[in-house]
């Protein structure tokens, strides 16, 4: 089975140890929510499974094979906390640039019909996060990151790009960041807590309470 | 790939381009003016391309270090772009010398 194996990360930034022993896996057909305080390590932990980021230590294997940068084997796709696509691309170009399995899904969005003409920088803040968000998405890579992608979004786009989740995760495996932890609790299959930088799987949301990530 | 990898540098390193060009095309006009058996204008030509590709890196990592993802997301790493330019730009600086040189020789 497809499968995205996390095991032994650890790094620290100077002396200050921000993942110690994470360990994770993320099969195809499953939603993983990631939740943490600010600071605990979450766009970390993204940025070495991505390998944007060298850790301390990092066994990461994809469908069984180990690897040392993700994006390399281009069967992982990450979308930042910022906009990452450079404004003077006209949206038609990077549909082709970005997709190819899945094209013609992604052309028959309205959004995008509606745009396919346009450069991206010349659309609202939300229509291009939305339009990063569905090109990574949409991308041939079978696992996805995705770094607070409901930050800064009205909740129709945030209810969007939820249903773009539910309609994917079946045959691809997500792993999602957000502060908005009802939105990732909802569209999560499990979730897992980032907490003194070591992982926990959450099983109900009085345990988001016992680590202290919600108020008593 | 290799289209993706031709777009990357098209739409974002033309400037990139032009600049190593330049700098091998005015060396070529120089060592066809002065000759080839000047030592000191070798080390000035690998001197100023070193410059030009220092210029370039440094352009790049400061002012468009955000798009890295979009690379990356191709898959492709900075290592991989800039080795590719910078080799294909040398290569063909030493090819252009090397038939100048043999032209000059034959007449």
């Amino acid at each position: 089975m497809q499968e995205l194996y996390i095991d032994s990360v650890a790094h620290r930034y100077g002396s200050r140890l921000i993942l110690s022993s994470v360990y994770m896996s993320c099969k195809i057909g499953e939603v993983i929510g990631l939740l943490g305080r600010n600071g605990c390590g979450k766009s970390t932990l993204l940025r070495i499974i991505f390998g944007t980021l060298k850790p301390d230590y990092s066994h990461i294997k994809v469908n069984g094979k180990l690897i040392r940068k993700g994006y390399i084997t281009r069967q992982i796709s990450y979308l930042p906390q910022d906009f990452f696509i450079p404004d003077h691309l006209k949206i038609s170009y990077l549909v082709t640039l970005y997709t190819n399995k899945h094209k013609h899904e992604l052309i028959k969005e309205p959004l995008i019909q509606e745009h396919l003409n346009m450069k991206i920088g010349d659309l609202s803040g939300g229509q291009k996060r939305l339009i990063e968000c569905l090109l990574i998405m949409y991308s041939d890579s079978d696992f996805i990151l995705l770094d607070e992608p409901f930050s800064q979004l009205a909740p129709v786009i945030v209810d969007e790009i939820k249903q773009h989740i539910h309609k994917l995760k079946a045959i691809k495996g997500f792993i999602i960041t957000d502060h908005y932890y009802r939105q990732i609790i909802e569209t999560s299959s499990s979730i897992v807590l980032l907490h003194n930088g070591c992982n926990y799987n959450i099983n109900h949301i009085d345990d988001l309470k016992l680590y202290g990530y919600l108020p008593i | 790939m290799y289209l993706k990898l031709k777009s990357i540098y098209f739409q974002h390193f033309k400037f990139a381009i032009a600049l190593n060009l330049s700098i091998s095309l005015f060396f070529l006009m120089l060592f066809i003016s002065k000759g080839f058996d000047h030592y000191a204008l070798y080390m000035l030509t690998l001197f100023f391309k070193a410059g030009g590709y220092i210029i370039i890196v440094a352009i790049e990592k400061i002012f468009s270090a955000k798009r890295s993802f979009h690379y990356k997301n191709m898959g492709f790493a900075y290592r991989k772009i800039f080795g590719i330019l910078f080799s294909i730009d040398f290569v063909f600086l030493i090819i252009a010398i090397l038939i100048c040189y043999y032209a000059g020789t034959l007449y």
